[in-house]
């Protein structure tokens, strides 16, 4: 990037929120997510690229990356970490990931799923967990999300 | 798959994903409701994780560190190899030079000394390496220019010997000259190490 440094500071300041929130979004991972985000920067200081879309550019170029890292890791890895086995929908990473789905949550799923469906990948929690927190079964928890996750799933299908 | 086997598997999946063993990977994988199931947990997982509170300035920081050491690399490509080309070049130029000055003190023409090796492609290489294919070439440039130098300075001392030998026939110098018995001290060998 053919940027001073002062340049390239606005740039990094003005992207890198978008950036990092992509990289969540696909490595599910903080201290990976802004490793992958640092990496993108550097490399692209390095570059003798003109850029006329910053954004964008930066953006698919995370996006990459972070399918580098991710087809770097095997299949139990992936499953460990919950990562996705196919590519995602380009278009879909591309926008506002975070935000498309938390809307969706919302918008679709009954209180009692948006509850479930927050403990368990809002805060992590596990079965058991989410269970002695809102004083339900076990299976019922996973009633909930089996039935949240089919409806997000019809609905980013149509 | 029976449903209450596939209920259970759904359960491990979704709740401890880290846990199922490579046959209950290879049922999921290959069950299209269950894969979609689980890419649907995935992009879920992604896009509800909880977001770390970032501090943009550190990571300005943190960033501007690891750039500031690469700034004095940061050139076009081709400036690196012009640079290169340009050195090696003044290199050549001056074994050349020493050739020539070899062959008016009638030394042998040919340099057998300086090995002929396929100069690199330049464009490939990062800025230590020709760095360092420079002092090789230096180094050697220098061990054959040592060479070639000897070989004029016996040259000299042979046609000097010569000279002194005909002077003392003629009865120019005699054994008691200094210069005629500082030549006859002289060990040849010794300074050409041979």
């Amino acid at each position: 990037m053919n940027y001073s440094i002062t340049e390239f500071e606005a740039v990094y300041r003005r992207c890198f929120p978008g950036a990092l929130r992509l990289a969540m979004f696909m490595l599910h991972d903080s201290d990976e997510a802004r490793d992958a985000v640092q990496d993108v920067f550097v490399k692209l200081w390095e570059a003798e690229v003109v850029i006329e879309n910053e954004n964008a550019y930066i953006l698919r170029a995370v996006r990459n990356c972070c399918l580098s890292r991710i087809a770097a890791y095997d299949i139990h890895e992936r499953v460990k970490r919950r990562l996705p086995l196919d590519e995602v929908d380009e278009a879909e990473e591309l926008a506002v990931p975070d935000e498309y789905l938390a809307n969706a949550v919302s918008a679709l799923l009954s209180p009692r799923e948006q509850q479930v469906v927050g403990k368990v990948y809002s805060e992590g929690l596990s079965y058991k967990d989410t269970a002695e927190h809102l004083g339900v079964s076990v299976s019922m928890v996973n009633k909930c999300v089996v039935g949240a996750l089919k409806k997000l799933r019809s609905h980013f299908r149509k | 798959m029976e449903d209450t086997s596939k209920d259970i598997l759904i359960e491990k999946m979704l709740d401890k994903p880290g846990t199922l063993t490579a046959e209950e990977l290879e049922v999921i994988v290959s069950d299209s409701e269950l894969r979609d199931l689980y890419d649907m947990s995935a992009r879920v997982a992604g896009g509800l994780c909880a977001k770390p509170d970032v501090d943009v300035d550190a990571e300005w920081n943190r960033l501007r560190a690891k750039i500031a050491g690469r700034s004095m690399r940061r050139r076009p490509r081709g400036f690196r190899a012009a640079v290169a080309a340009a050195v090696v070049a003044m290199l050549v130029g001056g074994s050349a030079m020493i050739y020539r000055d070899m062959s008016d003190k009638g030394v042998s023409e040919e340099l057998p000394y300086i090995a002929q090796t396929a100069e690199p492609d330049m464009s490939e290489m990062s800025s230590a390496d020709i760095e360092e294919y420079v002092r090789i070439c230096e180094a050697r440039i220098d061990n054959e220019a040592s060479m070639a130098l000897s070989e004029v300075y016996l040259a000299e001392y042979s046609e000097t010997l010569e000279i002194v030998s005909e002077l003392r026939e003629c009865g120019v110098l005699t054994d008691d000259n200094p210069f005629v018995r500082y030549l006859n001290e002289i060990n040849i060998n010794q300074i050409t190490m041979l």
